[in-house]
This record gives C-alpha cells, sequence and structure tokens, in this order.
C-alpha cells in the first residue's frame, strides 16, 4: 500500500456538526430571517425561503408524519430541485425515518423497483409524477403516505404539502412536541441513495448523518463560501444535496434552484450566483458559448489578444481579468467566479481556459459511497489534471500499486457508507480485510498528497496474454493526440469464450470536423490517426479497431457515458 | 416555424443552414449534445411563447417533429 506524503496544505477552520438536525438548528439560529434557498418559476417569479422557516417547516412536516405513523419508516421523494424537496428531505432525515433520494428521470417501471427494494412505506413527488402516481401506487401496495410536494392546484388527488405542513404548525401550536423528545443516533441510517447504475445493477448506498456531517466539513474545509451560489445540478445526487444544498445551510449561502436545464443562462443572468456546483459537460459547453459568441460578434480576436495580454501582465503580477473580461461575466450574471466540478474526467484545458478569463474551475472526485466528496481542487490548492487533495479526516491510500504507483484508490473515513442496503456480499466485497472502501477507481498520489485519477479497475481490459491494459490511458492518448475528438470509449470486444480480444476505439468526433470532410473521410482520418497514436503505445495496447459513432456516447444523468452498453452499442453506430 | 428553429439552431452548430430539413436529427446530424439541445429548446420557448414538455422532448429525432409538436402546440 501507499499513502500520501504529509499535508502542507492549511485548510480552512470548520466546526463539525453531530446531525442534521443540529445543523438545521445551527443555520436558524445564525443566519435566522437570512434567505436560504430560492426558486423560480415558469413566469420568473422568484419565491424566498428562509433558514428560520426552513426550520420551522421540517418541524411541522415531522410532527404531521409522526403523528400519522410514518416514525421509522423509509419515505421516498422524486421531484426537481426545490425548497419542498429539501423540506421534506430534512423534516424525515431529521425526525422521523429514512428518505430515499429517487431520480425523477427514471421510468416508472425503474422507479418501482427501487421503491420496492428500499422498502419505502411514503412517497413524496412532485406534479410531473402525477400521470403516473397512480400506477406507481398500484405496483407499491406497502405504501400508505402520497404527498404532492408542488404548489396546490386543483388538483387535489393527493394531499399536498403545503397541507401538512399547515396541519403539522397547527399541532405544534397545539403542544404536540412528543416527536421531539429523545436524540439523534448520528451513526444510524438516514438515507438510502442508489447509485445510477453506470455499472450494472443499482445499489443502496445507506448514509448516516455523521457520514453526512463528516463530508460537509470537509467540503467546508476546502471551500469559503461566497454569499450566492446556483444549483443546475440534479437535488437527487449526493454531490448536490451533500454539498450544495447543505452547504448552504452550513455556511448561510443564499442557494438558487434552476427550474430547467433550458434556461441556464437565462437563470444565471437573473440570480447573478458567484459560484455553482456543475459536471464537465456544462463547463464545456459554457466555455464553447463563449467562444461562438464572441465570434458571432467579430469579438475573437479581441478576445484572443485580450487573453494573451492579461496572460502577460499577469506574469509580473498584475490581473486585470475583472476589468478586461467583465463583458464575458455579464452573460454568466456578472459575479460567477468560481466552478466546482465533479462527476466526470474534466478536460484540463477547461480548467486552464477559464482561469484565462477569471474564472475559477476546481474539479473534485467523490463517489456515493463516500458521501460523495473524497479530495477536491480548492482556493487552497488547485492543480489542473488531479483531483486536488483529500480533505481533513477523509484518508486516502493506493492499493497495490504497480511500480508507476498507480493502483486502485481506497478511502478510510466517518464519510464512508455504512454498506449496501440488504446486500451484506457488495457490501463486504467493496471494503478491504483491513476496512478500507475500495473505490474501484484506479489513481496515485503524488505531491502535497495529490490524487489524479487513472482509470477504472471495472474497465480493465485483460487480455489473453494475461496483459492489463486501462482503457482510460489510452483514450487520454486520443483526446490529447486528436483534436476533432469529442468523446472517445476504449473497450475490447469479447470473442467466443468471453475473453478480451480486440482493443477497440469508439469515438465520437467534432460535428464541425465531420461536416468539413464528410462522414466517410472523417472515419478514414480518424483511423490514420489512431495508427499513428499507437505508435507511441506499447505493442499490447495498440489499438486494432478504430470506429465512429453519429452521436455521442449515452450517459446517466450525472452525465458519466454508460461504459456497460458500449460492447452492444458502439459496433451499432460505427 | 422550421426557419425560427434553424435561427436558434445556428447558434449552437456551425453548418450551412440550407443543409438543414425537416428531416435534420439534431444529435445525430448536427452532434449536439443533450445539455446544448435542452438549451436551445429554452431559446425556442422564449422566442415562440410556448411550453415544450421535456418529457416530450425526449421522443423527437427529428427536426420536423419537433416543428410539428410546436404548431400544435401553438393551435391548443
Amino acid at each position: 500500500m501507499r499513502r500520501g506524503g504529509k499535508m502542507a496544505i492549511k485548510f480552512n477552520n470548520c466546526v463539525r456538526c453531530r446531525d442534521l438536525r443540529e445543523l438545521v438548528g445551527m443555520s436558524a439560529s445564525k443566519y435566522g430571517g437570512n434567505t436560504a434557498y430560492k426558486e423560480i418559476d415558469d413566469n420568473h417569479v422568484i419565491t424566498e425561503y428562509s433558514f428560520n422557516g426552513l426550520k420551522s417547516n421540517t418541524e411541522a412536516l415531522a410532527a404531521y408524519l409522526t403523528a400519522h405513523g410514518m416514525k421509522g419508516r423509509h419515505i421516498a421523494v422524486i421531484g426537481q430541485s426545490t425548497y419542498s424537496y429539501v423540506v421534506t428531505y430534512l423534516a424525515t432525515v431529521n425526525w422521523v425515518g429514512v428518505i430515499v433520494p429517487i431520480d425523477k428521470e427514471l421510468t416508472e417501471e425503474d422507479m418501482i423497483r427501487l421503491l420496492h427494494k428500499s422498502d419505502a412505506e411514503g412517497i413524496f413527488f412532485s406534479a410531473a409524477l402525477l400521470p403516473v402516481i397512480s400506477y406507481i401506487l398500484e405496483q407499491c401496495p406497502k405504501i400508505s403516505l402520497a404527498v404532492n410536494i408542488s404548489p396546490p392546484s386543483e388538483d387535489r388527488l393527493y394531499p399536498f404539502l403545503e397541507d401538512l405542513l399547515r396541519s403539522g404548525h397547527d399541532m405544534i401550536s397545539g403542544g404536540e412536541t412528543e416527536f421531539m423528545q429523545g436524540d439523534l443516533d448520528p451513526d444510524a441510517l438516514c438515507t438510502i441513495l442508489f447509485t445510477s447504475g453506470t455499472t450494472g445493477a443499482n445499489k443502496g448506498v445507506m448514509l448516516s448523518h455523521r457520514n453526512i456531517t463528516a463530508n460537509l466539513f470537509g467540503a467546508m474545509s476546502l471551500f469559503l463560501l461566497p454569499k450566492t451560489s446556483f444549483s443546475v445540478l440534479p437535488i437527487n445526487h449526493s454531490y448536490e444535496f451533500n454539498i450544495h444544498v447543505l452547504g448552504a445551510l452550513y455556511g448561510g449561502l443564499c442557494l438558487c434552484f434552476n427550474n430547467s436545464l433550458k434556461h441556464v443562462k437565462e437563470n444565471l443572468c437573473i440570480f447573478k450566483p458567484e459560484m455553482s456546483l456543475m459536471v464537465p459537460m456544462i463547463v464545456q459547453s459554457l466555455y464553447t458559448n463563449i467562444w461562438k459568441e464572441s465570434e458571432k460578434a467579430g469579438l475573437a480576436g479581441h478576445l484572443r489578444f485580450g487573453i494573451w495580454f492579461s496572460n502577460l501582465i499577469r506574469k509580473i503580477g498584475i490581473d486585470n481579468r475583472k476589468i478586461f473580461f467583465f463583458p464575458i461575466y455579464e452573460k454568466l450574471g456578472g459575479n460567477l467566479r468560481t466552478i466546482v466540478c465533479g462527476g466526470a474526467p474534466l478536460n484540463p484545458e477547461l480548467v486552464r481556459g477559464f482561469d484565462d478569463i477569471g474564472i475559477s474551475v476546481y474539479n473534485g472526485y467523490g463517489i456515493t459511497e463516500c458521501s460523495p466528496l473524497i479530495s477536491s481542487n480548492s482556493p487552497l490548492y488547485n492543480k489542473p489534471g488531479s483531483v486536488g487533495v483529500p480533505f481533513p479526516g477523509c484518508e486516502v491510500r493506493i492499493g497495490d500499486p504497480n511500480p508507476e504507483g498507480i493502483g486502485e484508490i481506497q478511502v478510510r473515513g466517518e464519510n464512508v457508507m455504512l454498506g449496501y442496503y440488504k446486500d451484506e456480499s457488495a457490501t463486504c466485497q467493496s471494503f478491504t480485510k483491513d476496512g478500507w472502501f475500495k473505490t474501484g477507481d484506479l489513481g496515485c498520489l503524488k505531491k502535497k498528497n495529490t490524487l489524479y485519477i487513472t482509470g477504472r479497475a471495472k474497465n480493465l481490459i485483460i487480455l489473453a496474454n494475461g496483459k492489463n491494459v486501462h482503457p482510460e490511458e489510452l483514450e487520454e492518448h486520443l483526446v490529447s493526440h486528436i483534436s476533432y475528438v469529442r468523446e472517445v470509449v476504449v473497450y475490447a470486444q469479447v470473442d467466443e469464450n468471453g475473453n478480451d480480444c480486440i482493443i477497440t476505439a469508439a469515438a465520437y468526433l467534432d460535428e464541425q470536423f465531420v461536416n468539413e470532410v464528410g462522414r466517410d473521410k472523417a472515419k478514414v482520418i480518424f483511423e490514420e490517426d489512431v495508427n499513428k497514436v499507437n505508435r507511441h503505445l506499447a505493442s499490447y495496447k495498440r489499438i486494432a479497431q478504430a470506429q465512429v459513432r453519429e452521436t455521442e456516447f449515452e450517459k446517466t444523468t450525472t452525465k458519466k457515458i454508460k461504459r456497460n452498453t458500449i460492447n452492444r452499442e458502439g459496433t451499432k453506430n460505427a | 416555424m422550421l426557419k425560427i428553429i434553424v435561427k436558434d439552431l445556428l447558434d449552437y452548430v456551425d453548418i450551412d443552414e440550407s443543409l438543414i430539413t425537416e428531416d435534420t436529427r439534431p444529435s445525430t446530424d448536427l452532434h449536439l449534445n443533450s445539455y446544448d439541445y435542452i438549451s436551445l429548446v429554452g431559446k425556442l420557448e422564449d422566442d415562440i411563447g410556448i411550453k415544450i414538455d421535456e418529457n416530450e422532448l425526449r421522443k423527437f429525432v427529428t427536426l420536423g417533429e419537433l416543428d410539428a409538436y410546436i404548431q400544435k402546440k401553438m393551435l391548443e
């Protein structure tokens, strides 16, 4: 085993909350009537919610739920990013039982499967689910309570959250506060999160309050929060909820919920945030858009010169990016200076490109099983190409490193999950004998304990001659040497015995390039360039077949490529 | 209506306008990524003044199908 060296980075001083009940209480007493969350509706009407109001509403909902037999039950929540979602989540984990966030973009059959698998007995859903909710409830007879968390409308087939809150407030006013008695066990299960399914069947990750608060402490040790941030990622994902939504409570931040991916740029201009959490696809699109708009306005040359000149004077300590690139900031609301990016590998060129214009992009690394943060770049330390340093209290080691120091990334700390729900076998397999969580990702630790991801053990190609090939290594070669490759997945075609045999690169190419040269010619050029790359590879690693796809790869809702579908699909699209 | 769609589309892709027809597939032929496609739809909503359901959107393969859906919505 190899562990990183001693840390030289001075982390932010943070106070650790015992549990999420304490977090909500602390935020109310510290930030009171300030705005915790903002929502925008389709008519651009903005609604604001205070820290005090959140505490009071979570207690009201808890009063109602405990009085109606939900104590200790598992409650699912399905919906977009809203204040109601946050109230439902926190009321459940702080006073009632176990929350089960489910991805709203799943099919109803998948939702039903996860509702069964998680033993859900209550469901809180947004109006978008109304067309299928009766079918879901028919299929899930154990569910005794179904609540619509959208604003009340004429359709009153199901009770609205607002109705429950009203009843709950009345109950508390009438002295029904027994539910508040007793301590909360920080080590007890409080949420079951289903993994995205990039590697097959969904597993229910069990997290406790301690897991989540350890993670929050870690994130806050790395980042000092500004006044306003923009929530654009799905709220059911641990990256968004555990860091961003809960971070708002910790730091007194106002978190503005985007109402649709259709309106990201528009809402950036309305909310004017200083920060956001994003995935690489959105970061890439924002960056591409900056250049497209400047080209359209005939200002691309000016922008290129401005960047060159700005970088030149930065070398002698003069930083005028705020002045030079203000027109670009205005298109993003005017204040956006920090983007934390996770969920998928980020091209370091994007980090540099945004840095040129004065916007810091910090790439982090996490996995749901670690609540999810493991390491991140941050204002304290930023090394493009890496995923930064593990946060205080989260230990990372490299299991069974090869001579280059690359091995499986293993994690130990209070952020590591309790296990997989009702799956002891998978839980046992995911931990080493000495108790470290096996992420299944490959990487190495370098200077200052900086973590680099080099691949995933699960994607490993094992050739018949016993040689191992990491597809990500080849993908990195292809992306860095062939400029028109937008997405590429390297995999091994399987022979009749089920053994990996032909190393294949399936690529989705830049549309402009394909349009210019034509699809047939593009394929020929790509094959030639792959052969050039092959010359720089060990003979056993060489790519035998190059395929060009017509579409980008299928992705999970968190925009990770679904690699397990590539063998089937890659050939179909070739 | 297709003209408006094409006009907005050109903010996302570099392609000769005359090559875009109602049979053009945004993801397959124009290689719009999923985020850019949904941003385009947001822009169309603003320009046309209707709401395009995201769940419906996933069913459309060609620009012609999107065009037909928008025209139907405008008549409602």
